[in-house]
């Protein structure tokens, strides 16, 4: 099978910081205790495709911000029915902002974490991505947009009841062309680091993982693991998974609509 | 410290399913939660503690299965307008070494997911608690269908009452704008596709100006029903700040079972 083609990463593995991921997070199995059951029961063999607007973040390092982005969209769209598209360039900036990374040189889960539970997101219309690098942040907007996060997901089991729960998971990892495929079964260490979005479940089993590489990436920018290649990624120490929850979310009030 | 013992003592049902290679059994047990240091002696259960000892409903749930991953969960069934749905309850589960435990009552359904190789998904359904009396049947004779009440619509979000007062006497239309509702709110949440509200709202909006009256008059009426339901719509949630994702698809089953009731 060909390879699909790769494009900008910017995960920046080794600055990751997990022990301030460990420190913020909540236990996944407790904060999915508080994740109420949907009403009613939410089908995850549904497929992201139909929902999800795929990005692409072109020749910056950004695909931190952009995952982060896509996290906070599926969570707004858990909570409300409604789907908003965020700034993955605030996400991307702004975890940087944190990182005390300077340059087009990629960011961290730990200050996209930080940005998405602690600085709080902004729209995609506050702040438009541009494929040119720039950190200057747009005068007077608000960033009221919070989720809650767990811990970083440390076992296949903790991983699967994330995502069997209709929750998104942001994933950081090492990429290479044992990922550039349609489907992902195998996984080994080397290359860059990226960072994608995994949401949902194929009724074959396997896992959707949303990539920002735009819409034309493998058909429709998203392609799928199997929880064997999750699981080798998983148990690698420069491999990061964070769960996101629309709990506590905090938002503005959208206008009503019928 | 063991703070439960589970009591197989008294097994009020067993219900095993089976789906393809996943067989569940649960049955249900009583609980007893609060003991620290108990024995049992004659038939009797001793506890040495002082903490308060309550006795629970709750379930053990026993899987045998191929596959490698298991995810057990338990979930309420309620009933709304004579519908079962899922409640938006969570039923703790708690795994040990062999089994699940699930502590609640009422009707539960447990479903277990199992995955590598492949996946495969199975459920089963358990009451606990007090059991429940039995239905004395029909009397004789044919049982009347019951005309619902504007008092038995559902009324959470204000706009159940109003669709069924609103409504023109067109009882055929009416119930197919009922699917559209009901579609809707499924779509929410992923069945057959995932959809938003916008979408489904607009969905809603498109099929209701290409529906067929049979006069002008019942036209007419619908397109007012529709102005009132949308009002109505708009002012909850103002009123509630906004609507969660349960809160639009209660409303919408709300409107499909008021239209359900148009005579």
């Amino acid at each position: 099978m060909a390879l699909l083609p790769q494009g900008q990463l910017g995960y920046r593995i080794d600055l990751e910081n997990v022990d301030y991921l460990e420190a913020v997070g909540q236990p996944s199995m407790e904060l999915l205790a508080k994740y109420r059951d949907s009403f009613p029961q939410f089908n995850i063999d549904a497929n992201p495709a139909d929902l999800v607007r795929i990005r692409n973040q072109q020749s910056l390092g950004s695909c931190q911000g952009h995952a982060a982005a896509m996290v906070m969209s599926i969570c707004v769209f858990l909570a409300t029915g409604r789907w908003i598209e965020f700034s993955p360039a605030a996400a991307y900036y702004l975890s940087q902002r944190r990182d005390n990374i300077r340059g087009d040189n990629g960011s961290t889960l730990s200050g996209g974490n930080w940005v998405l539970t602690q600085h709080g997101l902004c729209l995609e219309s506050d702040w438009p991505y541009v494929n040119r690098y720039d950190p200057t942040q747009p005068p007077g907007i608000q960033f009221p947009y919070k989720l809650a996060a767990s811990k970083p997901l440390r076992t296949i089991d903790e991983w699967v009841a994330w995502n069997e729960a209709g929750l998104p998971i942001q994933g950081g990892l090492a990429w290479n062309d044992y990922c550039n495929r349609e489907l992902v079964n195998d996984w080994r260490p080397g290359g860059g680091g990226h960072s994608t979005t995994w949401w949902l479940r194929r009724s074959n089993g396997n896992r959707p993982n949303i990539n920002s590489w735009g819409q034309n990436w493998n058909r429709d920018g998203i392609h799928e693991w199997t929880l064997d290649a999750i699981e080798k990624a998983l148990r690698h120490q420069w491999t990061v998974f964070i769960g996101y929850a629309p709990d506590n979310l905090t938002m503005p009030n959208p206008e009503p609509i019928a | 410290m063991m703070r439960w013992i589970i009591m197989l003592l008294a097994i009020a049902l067993a219900s095993p399913t089976a789906w393809a290679e996943i067989k569940i059994d649960a049955r249900a047990v009583r609980a007893i939660d609060g003991t620290t240091t108990p024995a049992i002696v004659g038939g009797r259960v001793l506890d040495y503690g002082t903490d308060e000892i309550k006795v629970t409903p709750a379930a053990v749930i026993t899987i045998e299965s191929p596959h490698k991953y298991h995810l057990v969960r338990a979930r309420k069934l309620v009933t709304i307008a004579g519908q079962t749905f899922v409640s938006g309850e969570s039923v703790p589960v708690t795994k040990l070494d062999t089994a699940y435990i699930v502590a609640g009552d009422g009707r539960l359904r447990i479903t277990v997911i199992a995955s590598d190789p492949g996946l495969e998904e199975a459920e089963t359904e358990i009451v606990l608690g007090p059991t429940p009396q039995p239905d004395p049947g029909p009397g004789p004779g044919p049982t009347p269908t019951p005309t619902p009440t504007p008092n038995d619509i559902p009324n959470a979000y204000n706009v159940g009452q109003l669709s069924l007062s609103k409504s023109p006497p067109d009882a055929t239309l009416a119930r197919t704008m009922a699917q559209w509702y009901r579609e809707a709110g499924m779509r929410l949440y992923g069945t057959p596709t995932l959809a938003t509200i916008d979408q489904v709202l607009k969905d809603i909006a498109n099929k209701f100006a290409a529906k067929q009256c049979r006069d002008q008059p019942t036209c007419q009426a619908w397109a007012a029903w529709k102005q009132s339901i949308d009002t109505a719509m708009i002012a909850e949630q103002r009123r509630r700040g906004r609507f969660s994702r349960e809160d639009w698809y209660a409303c919408l089953i709300e409107i499909a079972t008021a239209l359900e009731a148009v005579r």
